[in-house]
């Protein structure tokens, strides 16, 4: 990946799919055969093997909902910003949601969008490391737009059209986030860290709120206080502390 | 067994080839081990499982899950290997360690594999981003150091390379 290609316009490049395994599998070999560049932004209308949270089978109807997976050039982030750019990811699609309905948009620890307190997109970020170096990292985005049946197996899941009634150009709406992301990478590359942050907590799902979690085998309930730029939750259970995702399970 | 006996068993194990020595008495149960000499050990060591900045405070209500079942298999890993001029590939963060891309899918590498660099030989997991790690070298995998799915450290080693 050129270093001058972080000047690239995300969205610039965008590809249509037909039909392919995964977005995110496809943009990972396209840059490893030197294909793509920071930027490129791989659409589909169909993904014959989504993938959700590690291996999780993200389901989408053809050509309902956007199924997009961008490259970014990471070369001049440290490692731990890894984060970061989870938020920023996350907050570009509350851009694109924002922009339709006034309806509350709340981002869900560590990478789900809700809205009605169901599910409206997912983030599946990829990142290649080599040494302490990030190479670069694939962020993947399932946001439902126009999908109004879903599977009995989803779980609680929301659509745009479901919230506003209308429907949408899936692949015109797609260009349009990609701007949207682009202006939030902006501030990534920037160091602006604390303004996606702040901007990130701002919209958390049940801040402040009681909320049950599972630690091993003890459930206890604790206030959402934050998340780090870590990405560790902090929550209240008598005393304030961070956790990692993983080591505990939100029970919903 | 008295402590005059241990004494004795251990001396002879000290002087023997032998790895490790366990006996079993009705409710009494010994294990002796040999240390060796140039083992990747002592550094593995600075890592524990459980880091302590996530260890729960006493004064909290919560008990603390049990880490034993965790603790890493490297430690009584017995088979010798010329350690000298092997290269250790580390963990670049803390997170979730994973051999393989999925669970029906083959490990990315296995013990005996030739490697170059960029070439992908686990994922890390943190904080639901998925981590693909690539070589920084050139040579043969000889030894994989963590379990599949259990958690890593910070420079946590993850592979023994003998350089090409």
């Amino acid at each position: 990946m050129s270093a001058a290609s972080i000047n690239n316009v995300i969205g610039k490049r965008f590809i249509e799919l037909l039909s392919v395994d995964s977005t995110n599998n496809y943009a990972m070999q396209q840059v490893q055969n030197s294909n793509a560049d920071h930027g490129d932004a791989f659409f589909a209308f169909e993904q014959t093997a989504g993938r959700g949270q590690f291996n999780r089978q993200w389901l989408s109807a053809k050509g309902e909902n956007i199924m997009l997976s961008v490259v970014l050039n990471t070369r001049e982030l440290a490692l731990n910003k890894q984060f970061l750019l989870n938020m920023a990811c996350a907050l570009s699609i509350l851009d694109l949601f924002n922009k339709y309905t006034t309806e509350k948009i709340k981002i869900k620890w560590p990478n789900d969008i809700y809205c009605r307190d169901r599910k409206a997109a997912g983030i599946l970020v990829e990142n290649m490391i080599r040494g302490k170096n990030w190479q670069f990292a694939i962020a993947g985005f399932g946001i439902n737009i126009n999908q109004t049946e879903f599977p009995a197996a989803a779980k609680r899941p929301v659509s745009l059209k479901q919230v506003t009634g209308e429907t949408y150009n899936t692949v015109e709406l797609a260009k349009e986030f990609c701007v949207m992301l682009n202006e939030r990478m902006r501030w990534l590359y920037a160091g602006h860290d604390h303004e996606i942050l702040n901007d990130y907590n701002r919209h958390l799902y049940s801040l402040n709120e009681t909320e049950n979690f599972k630690y091993g085998s003890v459930v206890f309930p604790a206030i959402i206080k934050g998340v780090n730029e870590s990405g560790n939750i902090v929550l209240d259970s008598g005393i304030e502390k961070p956790y990692r995702s993983g080591e505990i399970e939100w029970l919903v | 067994m008295d402590y005059k006996q241990i004494q004795e068993l251990i001396k002879l194990v000290n002087k023997s080839n032998i790895g490790e020595l366990s006996i079993e008495e009705k409710d009494f149960k010994i294990l002796i081990k040999q240390k060796r000499d140039k083992v990747y050990q002592p550094e593995i060591q600075q890592f524990p499982v459980q880091a302590p900045l996530y260890v729960q405070p006493q004064a909290a209500a919560l008990p603390q899950p049990v880490a034993a079942a965790t603790a890493p298999a490297q430690q009584t890993a017995t088979a010798p290997l010329k350690t000298d001029n092997l290269i250790t590939i580390k963990s670049p963060m803390i997170g979730t360690f994973y051999k393989r891309p999925g669970p029906d899918k083959p490990n990315f590498v296995e013990v005996g594999d030739e490697i170059a660099p960029g070439k992908v030989v686990c994922i890390i997991e943190a904080m639901k981003l998925f981590n693909e790690i690539e070589s920084e070298v050139s040579g043969k995998i000889a030894k994989i150091l963590v379990e599949d799915a259990s958690p890593v450290e910070f420079d946590q080693p993850l592979f023994l390379v003998e350089p090409a």
